[in-house]
């Protein structure tokens, strides 16, 4: 791990309370160039970034790099529609919808015959450049509805059951996926509500997933409800190379031409069991983890940020060599390549049956090859002790096409 | 500032791409009783969106106000009569108060025109010039009497449907009566779509909707509630092995609700409210996407999608009673996609109508088969939400003191 832990903040930090004003200010979108902006945190956003957030153009979809978001909802659709032609409709006004709910501004008169436009959950004038979106393709869309078996993602499938999973068919795969994202619950439910009002003839949803983003607690990574800090050592974002090698699908792969900038969207709805955890000791808990629950740091390092030593521990007296963390990523050239690039947020449902707290983890991952990838690192997992205490029960795997080259007007443009 | 204009197409609205910018200019203006609006002398304006900040500074008047185009419009200021279309309006504006009038006006000439207690006063003509604009929508406001005869085809309509319930219902009464609970489940549910292609889904009929057609919820005691009636309370009793002693008062009851309804709905004095009927072409689909296709009204038969296609073809009875008003319309294409869309799901829905005739059960569908129904459904309500405002009425000159500004 050699990534400087802000280095990736180089993107935009869509919803990071300070950096809003800065935003807000930047000359993106529609208004033409302006130098870039620095953020109170240091980041810096172009105007050209915050553009592609907006306009999809670009090499890929923008805001898969960008930091997670406060708060989110990741909603599975199925497509109802019954032709390629009706699918390319439906793309087309997924994403007219969500340019326009970036950009933001005066809601249309649809005139005095007709409901409002908007449904005014964000006041009379939609706030610009508030929310993002990502969406992501599901193997079954590759069935044989609308013809496009042949061009089916290479390692696309459907998400596999894993030996630890208990998982829900009713959360779980779906045609579409889109991630909406946002520094606050209403703009991403003004968001939803919008979508899918203008796509109700051509999707509906399957299953949906609420999250929020922690605060840092006192600093550094935030936490995740086991009370550990979560996402630690991920692939640095704003090196290229590294992004190329990990995330983006590459030109000269085995893969169809119009995936060539995209990634693979692993998501794992992980309900965590909270009550049984909180009864375990502090010393077992973190042996099971890897890391120091205060500080973040591993076991045999004194920061967050310093990376763990294995070769100094070969038979795992220090960090456990079962420990997640270890499991995770062993850190060695031969894992290099499982490396993901990891996004999680927390969320929190209620209640179960029994009145224990349905909470958990919405874990999402993007890599360049998930059977490379995700499930060579969810294979290592299998068991591991950490099994007792989570339990994933949704998910899915999908394909985030790239951003448009300069003529096209829809994403999923080379796909249909 | 920013505005998007979107344009319908196909089964799904989708927009031109990217934003189409607009300018929008702000105005305000004052309404009194004497001369409609002042704030306007010599009112000159670019053709674009316009949001007029109206300020009603009378001490106790209400007002009604509308942005009327004079294209085409019949003026008659002696009476107070402006036909035309109307590009915005304020459907009351209280003493003390502004509210925001959003009006996309074209090149022409408007007039406001204001309802108070005391009658219409019109002002204008304004003269708007300027280049074509994208996005501006109208309608034209029906005389009262116009919504009057598509009630009464709706009547003629529905006529046949109401001898048929009142037949079909006695027969359920009678069967219940002489004990044969099996026949009578197969009794109960033709006697139920007939009812639900009423679709009575705004109370027309009152408190009589409760005794025929009423559900459990809200009462405190759910299906064991003495005050649970009709056809839901029956079915619950014929699936869940009430006795003929128990269900035989509850089936006569049903019936004779039912034949207060044929009395009523024959009756010259009964009182139909025009308006009602646009709602209900909107607003039957409203509830069966609520109460049928979600399974909560099923009280043991599984006919949830039986119901729902009944109440697709109650839509479609309104809605061709409906249809020369929408011909006529600002948007012709209106009825033609609400009648298609409500025809295909109607055609959808009987597939589930297996050979033998009995309707598979709601929970016995897919995923994939719920998504498509209710995808259906939904897109075909985001249709059907427009035709009310279609077809409002000229708000009528008040008899007494109080504004109609329904």
């Amino acid at each position: 791990m050699t990534s400087h832990p802000f280095s990736r903040k180089r993107f935009v930090r869509l919803g990071a309370a300070a950096g809003l004003g800065a935003l807000l200010s930047s000359a993106g979108g529609r208004n033409g160039a302006a130098a870039p902006t620095a953020l109170p945190d240091g980041a810096v956003t172009t105007s050209a970034e915050a553009a592609e957030l907006g306009s999809f153009q670009g090499p890929h979809q923008a805001a898969l790099l960008s930091e997670p978001t406060t708060a989110t909802a990741f909603v599975s659709f199925d497509v109802t529609v019954g032709s390629k032609a009706e699918l390319r409709d439906l793309l087309r006004t997924i994403t007219a919808r969500m340019r326009l709910l970036y950009h933001g501004g005066l809601p249309e008169n649809l005139g005095p015959a007709s409901p409002p436009d908007d449904n005014g959950i964000l006041g009379p004038t939609l706030p610009p450049r508030q929310v993002a979106f990502l969406l992501g393709f599901g193997a079954s869309l590759f069935d044989d509805r609308f013809g496009l078996a042949g061009k089916r993602p290479a390692t696309l499938t459907a998400m596999p059951t894993f030996p630890n999973d208990n998982l829900q068919p009713t959360l779980c795969g779906g045609d579409l996926s889109v991630q909406i994202l946002a520094a606050d619950s209403d703009t991403v439910v003004h968001a939803l509500r919008d979508l899918s009002k203008h796509t109700r003839g051509g999707m509906q949803p399957r299953w949906r997933i609420d999250g929020f983003q922690s605060k840092p607690r006192p600093s550094g990574t935030p936490r995740n409800l086991l009370g550990f800090k979560d996402g630690i050592a991920n692939p640095a974002t704003a090196d290229a190379a590294e992004m190329n090698r990990l995330v983006w699908v590459q030109r000269g792969s085995a893969e169809p031409a119009w995936t060539h900038g995209g990634s693979y969207q692993v998501v794992r709805v992980i309900r965590m069991l909270v009550e049984f955890w909180d009864r375990v000791s502090l010393n077992e808990q973190e042996t099971m983890i890897g890391r120091r629950r205060a500080s973040g740091a591993p076991l045999d390092a004194n920061h967050e940020f310093d990376p763990p030593d294995y070769r100094a521990d070969p038979r795992g007296k220090i960090i456990p060599l079962t420990a997640h963390i270890r499991l995770a990523n062993p850190r060695t050239p031969a894992t290099e390549d499982s490396r993901i690039l990891r996004r999680g947020w927390n969320y929190d449902l209620g209640i179960d049956t029994n009145g224990n707290l349905d909470q958990g983890l919405l874990f999402v991952c993007y890599q360049q090859d998930i059977e490379r990838q995700f499930a060579t690192v969810q294979t290592r997992l299998i068991d591991e002790p950490l099994v007792d205490y989570i339990s994933p029960i949704g998910g899915g795997y999908f394909f985030c096409p790239p951003g448009l080259d300069a003529g096209e007007t829809y994403l999923g443009s080379g796909l249909v | 500032m920013v505005v998007a204009v979107a344009a319908l197409a196909g089964c799904l609205p989708s927009l031109a791409d990217g934003a189409v910018a607009a300018i929008v200019r702000r105005q305000t203006v004052t309404v009194t009783s004497a001369t409609c609006v002042t704030g306007l002398d010599n009112w000159r304006a670019r053709s674009g969106r316009t949001i007029f900040t109206v300020r009603n500074a009378t001490k106790s008047d209400y007002f009604f106000v509308q942005i009327v185009a004079q294209d085409s419009a019949t003026l008659n200021l002696k009476y107070g009569l402006l036909v035309g279309k109307v590009y915005g309006q304020l459907d009351v504006l209280a003493p003390h108060t502004s509210a925001e009038l959003d009006a996309v006006l074209p090149a022409g000439q408007y007039w406001f025109r204001c309802l108070d207690r005391r009658g219409v006063v019109n002002w204008g003509p304004g003269l708007v010039s300027g280049p074509p604009v994208a996005g501006a929508h109208t309608y034209a406001p029906l005389a009262a009497n116009q919504l009057q005869l598509a009630v009464r085809t709706y009547r003629l309509e529905i006529a046949p449907i109401l001898k048929r319930l009142g037949a079909d219902t006695e027969r359920l009464a009678a069967t219940v009566r002489a004990g044969r609970l099996a026949e009578a489940r197969k009794l109960w549910l033709p006697a139920h779509l007939d009812y639900a292609e009423l679709g009575v889904a705004y109370g027309t009929f009152g408190k009589l909707d409760g005794e025929i057609d009423g559900r459990p919820f809200g009462l405190p005691g759910g299906v064991h509630d003495p005050n649970f009636h009709g056809f839901l309370r029956l079915e619950y009793g014929l699936w869940h092995g009430q006795s003929r002693s128990l269900l035989a008062p509850v089936a006569a009851a049903l019936d004779r609700a039912v034949h207060t309804l044929l009395r009523r709905a024959k009756s010259p004095k009964t009182r139909w409210t025009n308006s009602d009927l646009p709602l209900r072409a909107h607003e039957i689909l409203e509830n069966t996407l609520q109460f049928e296709l979600t399974g909560s009204t099923n009280e043991g038969s599984g006919t949830n999608l039986a119901t729902a296609w009944a109440n697709a073809k109650g839509t479609i009875l309104a809605l061709e009673s409906l249809r020369p008003l929408l011909e006529h319309g600002r948007d012709p294409d209106l009825i033609e996609k609400a009648l298609a869309g409500t025809n295909a799901l109607a055609a959808k829905l009987a597939r589930f109508r297996r050979p033998s005739g009995r309707w598979r059960p709601l929970a016995s569908l897919s995923i994939r088969e719920r998504e498509r129904i209710d995808s259906a459904t939904g897109s075909l309500v985001e249709t059907l939400e427009h035709v009310p405002g279609e077809l409002q009425s000229w708000p009528s000159r008040p008899a007494s003191g109080s504004v109609d500004g329904s």
